[in-house]
């Protein structure tokens, strides 16, 4: 899972590069926009298109049927049973692609959530760093002392939940702080995450807030960091960033949701051109 | 202590945002499923559009909206999310249509249109078998060959139905449609002639450009609608119906285009164009030969010489003119067909890939024509591949309107071939859709023919059958029209004494007349067992069929005897519609198949018989000369009788039509050169194609035939009479208009 994270990441970061100096919110929806014309291009070839033609003339047919013939109480009755036996046909005939864009569209939107969830700490900021540790080593690792990159310091002691087995601290960058290592020794190991400061924090930039531990879900959709080992002391290490606005015209709509909305009008642009039926 | 200071809120969001990853997935869900509802609610405003404001113009072809419905996101998590909201709608639709039921019955009541207060029977169905002959009916029933019309002629009623002046379907529709003579509905013949130049022109649509237009650049912008308006006159009975708050379903009726609007749905016919503006002209690809028209007029065929490029053989498909260009150039689809190696062949058309199995008919293939950046002209057609190899052979059928997006008004309301396209495929709209051109120019032999119509048969067949499944109150009308078009081109192998038959092929074709009738005495039986006891069912045909051995080319007559003068002193005129007619010395000329025209004064654009009595003199003195007009070579009378419309019609309309109206005796017809305005070198001719029987001879000759399961009057009957006989059944008045009677016994009335 290291190594798959590792190389998506490099790739994602790769194709990052030429849109680096973009507004965050144009990136977004060009992503979107590639990810809606791929949607669309997937869909057409997993899915079985045919029948799917004859469906949505189906729906259409008992919609109109509706219409045309309303006087007629059963006409309606019988094109409501049409209608859901063509909406149970569309899902059986669109399963298949479903299966397929589970997997590549989980991970691209993990890779997107890497940039657009968080921003980095600006100076003078605080946020809440939080140690998890493994049940077993809470005895030993309860202890453990935080070091920081220079210029940022630890505004409050270590508190520790022992129901939680997590340790939090507050940190606080100051001015010419830049990103560095957060730094831990927790039961004779030494343990790292990424800390990411920055003065222009809504340029888009990856910014990790988990490295997970041994949890597939947390390798899953924690991407920006290696994982802790399996015999590791810790769980995770977590830097509870403030979250990334993108406004869309003056509103603040969450990333994902710019990201949909923008993948579905593009798709629904694209539809002639890549001949598909949803 | 620290903990609390740090704020509870916002570790709880902290937390979180910690799950947002794990909640992407549902929450693009909801997405998605807003982005369905929108595309639902626009699926239903285009709807609505298009039925508030019709189809895009006939000149100007603009793509109404595309259906959104199918299209619910670009993943199939979305389609999923759109099955569920399928099921949310007919659950909710179902919902709606129960609570507004009992409120639509009261705000009836309230009204007092109770529609169907004083009708006999909740439903009349009419089954138009167009052409069905009462002599051959009656032979093959007493041969047994017919048990379902022998069934409704032994408990029911059959009766020899007189039909109109001339027997021509778009008159005796129309007059079954109004339940008038032409006089009152004027449609007199298939074609008619503009008085002011003579020019021929459809007799039952006119089709106009749009009025108001501007230029810009290479572009015609149009700033009005194109005016397509049916000419028909007088009210049809579903409207008088309509106005009573009766529902009528009115299938491929002829003269229907452009539809009526009224309480129920139509689906237009006779008369509905191709994508050209034409009655259909099919196209036939070659690899050698000349190229070009077929035949004259705007009928036949095109044929276009391919160009073999290695392996693949390309050409194009010939669409209409792009009137939205200042140069308004021909559009044209290109396309590719490479043999798969097998005999069949691979073409590639509009970013298709389409299978053209051999010697077999394509499934319908859909296109657009592109006349301007975002227009579309969609369009449908089928191929045949008859030889891929050296000589190359390719049959098109003429382009036709795509019903899924219909260019022109061919249904009303809007939204009903779309409908009828959505439930049972893409089919035929064409008015005269069975392409029997193609036979009679060889381009198809008879089984493709009969191939193709059977085909179009059963796309009418599965229309009609599920219009008697949602329609179970009012009425519905449905012309299926393979009677008529296998009788006119398979008469030959039916009449010992044709000039078109071909011995050696009787055998084997001379079948499918009977089998033709067998085919429409089992729709007929499966009809009856589909609308049970209480539904009133009227089986019907608008004339009846006679073979056509001779043409009797009138121009050629009228020359003969100083009534036309050709250009230059000329004896033959060589050009169709007229073109050579000299009319400052021409008293009278014919085109169309009824009969001929004055050249009147005032009417006419050259006119020079005076109207009143020198244009009766000569009318008489026409009649008296042509009834009872012989042929010299066989002997028989030609022209049974040649009688002055005035004396047959009664309404405003008469002038419009011809003023001699020819009744031929059997095995005679107006020539082919004559229908289209020449004039040949001999009065009589010889009938050598294929369409070889005929129905345009005197009415008295061509009944048509009346079947139903009621009992009706024992009186001669006429198809003016239908109309009437439905609004009684329905309770209602005949209108004053109407000049046919009630087919009702009097007890019932």
């Amino acid at each position: 899972m290291n190594v798959v994270n590792a190389v998506l990441t490099n790739l994602t970061e790769l194709l990052w590069y030429p849109l680096r100096t973009l507004p965050g919110v144009l990136v977004l929806v060009i992503w979107a926009a590639i990810a809606g014309a791929l949607a669309g291009l997937m869909f057409r070839y997993t899915s079985n298109q045919k029948a799917l033609a004859r469906v949505g003339d189906q729906i259409k047919a008992n919609l109109l049927a509706m219409r045309l013939f309303k006087d007629d109480l059963r006409v309606t009755f019988r094109s409501q049973a049409g209608l859901l036996k063509a909406a149970g046909l569309r899902f059986w005939y669109a399963l298949p692609a479903f299966v397929a864009m589970l997997v590549p569209f989980v991970l691209l939107l993990v890779q997107l959530a890497l940039r657009f969830e968080y921003r980095p700490l600006r100076p003078g900021e605080m946020a809440v760093v939080e140690l998890k540790l493994a049940p077993e080593a809470w005895e030993t690792g309860q202890n453990a002392a935080l070091e920081t990159p220079p210029g940022v310091i630890i505004q409050t002691p270590a508190l520790r939940d022992a129901r939680e087995k997590a340790i939090y601290w507050r940190i606080s960058p100051q001015e010419g702080a830049t990103s560095g290592r957060l730094r831990w020794q927790v039961a004779g190991q030494t343990v790292e995450k990424e800390l990411t400061v920055c003065d222009d924090p809504q340029r888009p930039c990856t910014v990790s807030m988990q490295r997970p531990g041994v949890s597939f879900w947390d390798r899953l959709l924690h991407p920006g960091e290696p994982a802790f080992p399996a015999d590791s002391p810790v769980r995770a290490a977590i830097v509870h960033y403030p979250p990334r606005q993108t406004p869309v015209f003056g509103f603040d709509i969450p990333w994902w949701a710019t990201f949909l909305v923008a993948s579905i009008l593009m798709a629904f642009v694209l539809k002639p051109v890549l001949k598909v039926r949803f | 202590m620290a903990f609390l200071r740090l704020g509870p809120r916002r570790l709880r969001a902290g937390e979180l945002r910690l799950r947002a990853g794990e909640v992407l997935v549902a929450a693009a869900a909801l997405v998605w499923l807003a982005a369905s509802q929108f595309q639902l609610a626009a699926h239903w405003a285009g709807i609505a559009l298009l039925d508030h404001f019709g189809h895009g113009p006939a000149t100007l072809p603009v793509a109404p909206g595309e259906p959104t419905l199918a299209y619910i996101g670009p993943g199939a998590g979305i389609a999923l999310i759109g099955s569920f909201l399928t099921i949310f709608i007919a659950l909710l639709s179902a919902f709606a249509a129960l609570l507004v039921w009992p409120l639509r019955l009261i705000w009836r009541l309230i009204r007092g249109r109770h529609a169907y207060k004083y009708a006999q029977v909740p439903r009349v169905v009419i089954l138009g078998l167009d052409g069905l002959d009462p002599e051959l009916a009656e032979k093959f029933m007493d041969e047994g060959l017919l048990p379902n019309l022998q069934r409704l002629r032994d408990e029911g009623s059959f009766r020899r139905l007189g039909s109109t002046w001339p027997p021509l379907s778009p008159v005796a529709w129309s007059s079954f449609s109004t339940g008038a003579n032409p006089g009152k509905h004027n449609v007199f013949d298939f074609l008619t002639r503009n008085p002011s130049d003579y020019r021929p022109t459809i007799s039952s649509v006119r089709l106009r450009e749009p009025r108001r237009k501007f230029k810009l650049g290479r572009y015609i912008i149009p700033l009005s609608k194109p005016e397509i308006t049916l000419t028909r006159k007088s009210k049809p009975w579903w409207k008088v119906l309509s106005d009573a708050g009766i529902f009528s379903a009115v299938l491929r009726v002829p003269v229907t285009f452009p539809p009526d609007k009224f309480h129920g749905v139509q689906l237009s016919a006779m008369c509905v164009p191709d994508l050209r503006g034409s009655q259909g002209i099919f196209t036939h690809y070659v690899e050698t030969g000349q190229e070009g028209a077929t035949m004259d007029g705007d009928v036949g065929g095109d044929r276009i010489r391919v160009t073999r490029n290695g392996r693949a053989v390309e050409s194009y498909l010939r669409g209409p003119v792009n009137t939205l260009r200042v140069d308004r150039p021909e559009m044209r689809l290109p396309f590719r067909v490479v043999s798969d190696g097998n005999g069949a062949a691979k073409m590639r058309l509009d970013g298709q890939e389409i299978h053209l199995p051999l010697n077999k008919y394509s499934e319908w293939v859909r296109f657009a024509f592109h006349p301007a950046p975002g227009i579309k002209v969609h369009g449908i057609c089928q191929f045949l591949l008859k030889s891929f190899e050296p000589p190359f052979d390719l049959y098109c059928t003429p382009l036709h309107i795509d019903p899924h997006k219909p260019v022109m008004p061919i249904s009303h309301p809007a939204s009903y071939a779309t409908y009828l396209a959505a439930k049972h495929g893409t089919f035929a709209t064409l008015g005269l859709a069975e392409d029997t051109w193609s036979l009679s120019e060889k381009v198809l032999t008879e089984d493709e023919f009969l191939e193709q119509t059977y085909e179009i048969h059963a796309e009418r067949e599965a229309m009609f059958f599920d219009t008697l499944r949602c329609v179970r109150q009012g009425a519905i009308a449905c012309v299926f029209d393979t009677s008529d078009r296998v009788q006119h081109m398979f008469f030959r192998f039916f009449d010992e004494k044709h000039p078109a038959l071909q011995p050696q092929e009787r055998a084997s074709h001379a079948p499918a007349f009977r089998e033709m009738y067998k085919v429409m005495d089992d729709l007929v039986g499966r009809t009856l067992e589909a609308i049970g006891d209480e539904t009133a069912l009227l089986v019907m045909s608008d004339h009846g069929f006679k073979p056509f051995r001779r043409g009797v080319d009138l121009n050629a007559w009228l020359v003969a005897n100083g009534y036309m003068v050709l250009k230059d002193g000329a004896k033959t005129a060589s050009h169709p519609y007229l073109v050579d007619v000299d009319w400052s010395k021409t008293r009278a000329y014919a085109i169309g198949l009824a009969g001929i025209y004055i050249n009147k004064k005032g009417r006419e654009g050259q006119g020079i018989v005076a109207p009143g009595q020198e244009a009766r003199d000569l009318l008489r003195e026409l009649s008296r000369k042509l009834t009872g007009l012989r042929d010299d070579q066989t002997g028989e009378v030609a022209i049974h009788e040649a009688v002055l419309s005035a004396d047959v019609y009664r309404g405003p309309y008469i002038d419009q039509g011809p003023d001699l109206l020819i009744g031929y005796n059997v095995g005679y017809r107006v020539s082919w050169d004559a229908a289209v305005g020449k004039a040949g070198t001999a009065v009589f001719e010889d009938n050598r194609k294929a369409w070889s029987g005929d129905h345009c001879v005197h009415p008295a000759l061509v009944p048509g035939v009346l079947f139903s399961n009621m009992e009706l009057r024992e009186e001669p009957v006429n198809i003016i009479d239908i109309a009437p006989t439905v609004l009684e059944l329905f309770g209602l008045e005949k209108p004053a208009y109407m000049d046919g009677k009630s087919l009702l016994p009097a007890e019932t009335e």
